[in-house]
């Protein structure tokens, strides 16, 4: 089979990125569609995916900690890198753990003070990522020890192992939301008093929908590792919290398939113009008016359509 | 060792900074029940308005200033008639994603106009003076107690305490005052007695842009520049300091300004914490307020 090159890649590469973006939606929609909780933090959670594994990946020699000689995690200690699959593991469980912290203080009080400190948590993550130099190699960026770059079909296998990613999160979300466990993260939505009342420890549905979609998100991370095989933190900017939040409210609040969508939208909204940056002058004002866009469309959604293309439209009530 | 008093000195006048910003960003979520994420975006154009009609212009920096003041106190006005207005009967959630959208807009109105690169009103230099020097020696260590400041620094404290001055005694001795609290507590009772809600609104989205415009401008003044992400580096900083003092309470809001500021500037002589990490300080503030005593110094009242 030949290796594919030309326009064939480009098209490949943006549908990679359509995917992944479909992921994250996947994993915000689960928060915020579905139970109501804000998450300003998706940046950090996709940025937690892509470094984790990067960094337990990594090949033995690099810088210790501290620069103390001390055995770096367990590359250094055990000599072997972990291989990506069980990076992922790793991955997703430092993501549920950060966000398990997070959750503690804010999910038993009103919805907004989880807005405020998750921007706080995504500041501060951005700034360890960005500071923590034997950890991360802060601003010069780090080369990700990527299994996939350099076999004949790397664009071919990479875009595969992000469908597999999408349909495994797919399936498994649409069988959680129909299951009874789904229901109840609906009734915290609509209403979390009556659904307190009937018996359900509301706290414990919210941290449980809190973490799963970080862990989504986060595996996104994992997949965007593999995609750009060189992390710099201004990758994960938090902007692009609010580029994934457009894709779920414009795909639709509370649907799945919306959210699939919304990442399809989004990919094509961010990427193609990017590559005509060649044909039209002014680059700095497309990118500057990118950020306009994204703040006119969250105010027109919220204002005329708050439940989005394919949304449930019991959103639209709240 | 850096001098205790002089961190404590450098608090309160960045405390006073905050302060601007979290009383007029406590009224609004008291009345309109949401959290404004533009509020930050607020301080960070009044800012670059005055560069342009100090630099750009070239008023003087007084009238710049005043002006920008009016100026942003109608941007408010303005942001609540054509799109908060709508939202009045939403849920708070709605409300508060609507002011991330103004907040982008506003920021990048700000990027396209005057680009990323880092400005400056170019004030004049000033001396200072060395108010204390000196130390107590104490074992390994010395107890250092020297205190260096400017009249910009003075300046900006009394601006703070002036303007906190000026909100007590415009929402207990003015009719207004009276309604805006009233309309806070309780807004449908409030239209009952016959207060215009709207009007009230309009009133404490004027006060509140107001107060951020000259958080804003010293915010610039003080730190020598601006920048676009201003607005958003110190957002984090006046909602931990709102929350710390109680959503909804300008007065806990004012308390708890200074005691994140003088954190924020103590957290340098925290050693392996240091300047990297300034921003962060007023996160783990905020983490441990919501872990422990949600409801903030005030608790939500008023009085």
């Amino acid at each position: 089979m030949a290796v594919v090159t030309g326009p064939a890649a480009f098209l490949l590469s943006l549908l990679t990125t359509a995917v992944i973006f479909s992921v994250l939606a996947l994993g915000l929609n689960l928060q915020w569609g579905y139970t109501g909780l804000f998450n300003f933090s998706v940046a950090a959670f996709w940025a937690i995916g892509a470094y984790t594994a990067a960094i337990v990946t990594r090949a033995p020699g690099a810088e210790t900690a501290f620069g103390l000689n001390l055995p770096y995690l367990w590359v250094d200690a055990f000599g072997v890198p972990v291989p990506f699959p069980a990076a992922v593991i790793v991955a997703a469980a430092v993501s549920a753990v950060v966000a398990v912290i997070i959750s503690i203080p804010t999910l038993r009080l009103r919805a907004d003070y989880l807005a405020i400190a998750t921007l706080g948590l995504a500041e501060t993550i951005r700034l360890v990522i960005l500071n923590e130099r034997w950890l991360t190699e802060g601003g010069q960026g780090m080369a990700v020890q990527n299994p996939i770059t350099g076999t004949a079909l790397a664009n071919v296998t990479l875009f595969a192992l992000a469908v597999l990613a999408l349909v495994l999160v797919y399936a498994v979300l649409v069988r959680a939301i129909d299951s009874p466990w789904g229901r109840v993260l609906k009734g915290i939505r609509e209403d979390e008093d009556a659904t307190n009342a009937l018996g359900k420890n509301t706290f414990r549905f919210k941290m449980q929908s809190f973490v799963i979609g970080s862990v989504i998100i986060t595996i996104g991370g994992t997949l965007t590792a593999l995609q750009i095989n060189y992390l710099v933190p201004q990758q994960f900017n938090p902007e692009w919290t609010f580029f994934v939040w457009i894709a779920v409210l414009l795909g639709g609040t509370g649907s799945n398939r919306g959210a699939i969508l919304g990442g399809f939208v989004l990919a094509f909204l961010l990427e193609v113009p990017r590559y005509l940056n060649d044909l039209i002058p002014y680059g700095n004002v497309a990118s500057n008016s990118r950020l306009l866009i994204i703040g006119v469309l969250i105010i027109v959604i919220m204002t005329f359509r708050p439940q989005g293309l394919l949304g449930d439209e019991g959103v639209a009530g709240e | 060792m850096v001098s205790i008093i002089q961190v404590l000195f450098d608090g309160v006048v960045f405390g006073s900074i905050v302060l601007l910003g979290a009383v007029g960003l406590s009224l609004l979520y008291g009345i309109g029940n949401f959290a404004n994420f533009a509020h930050g975006e607020l301080l960070a154009v009044s800012a670059y308005v005055t560069y342009l009609l100090f630099v750009t212009v070239g008023l003087p920096f007084l009238l710049a200033a005043a002006v920008t003041v009016g100026l942003t106190a109608l941007l408010g006005v303005g942001i609540d008639r054509g799109i908060l207005q709508i939202h009045r009967d939403s849920g708070s959630l709605t409300k508060l994603l609507v002011t991330v959208g103004v907040a982008f807009v506003l920021r990048s109105l700000i990027r396209i106009v005057w680009a990323s690169e880092p400005r400056s009103y170019r004030l004049p230099l000033e001396q200072g003076t060395q108010v204390l020097e000196g130390g107590i020696p104490l074992g390994i260590t010395t107890f250092r107690y020297d205190l260096f400041m400017t009249t910009d620094s003075l300046l900006v404290v009394g601006l703070g305490g002036a303007c906190a001055g000026a909100t007590h005694l415009f929402l207990t001795r003015t009719k207004m005052g009276v309604a805006m609290r009233a309309t806070a507590a309780n807004r449908s009772l409030s239209q009952v007695t016959g207060i215009d809600t709207d009007v009230v609104a309009r009133i404490a989205w004027a006060l509140s842009a107001g107060l951020a415009a000259i958080g804003g401008i010293a915010l610039a003044v003080s730190s020598g520049l601006l920048y676009p992400r201003m607005g958003f580096d110190i957002l984090l900083l006046v909602f931990a300091a709102v929350i710390l003092g109680g959503i909804g309470s300008p007065y806990g809001a004012m308390v708890g300004a200074y005691v994140i500021a003088i954190a924020q500037e103590a957290s340098v002589l925290v050693p392996g914490v240091g300047a990297r990490y300034r921003l962060a300080v007023a996160f783990v503030i905020l983490f441990v307020v919501l872990l422990v005593k949600p409801t903030g110094i005030a608790g939500g009242s008023w009085s």
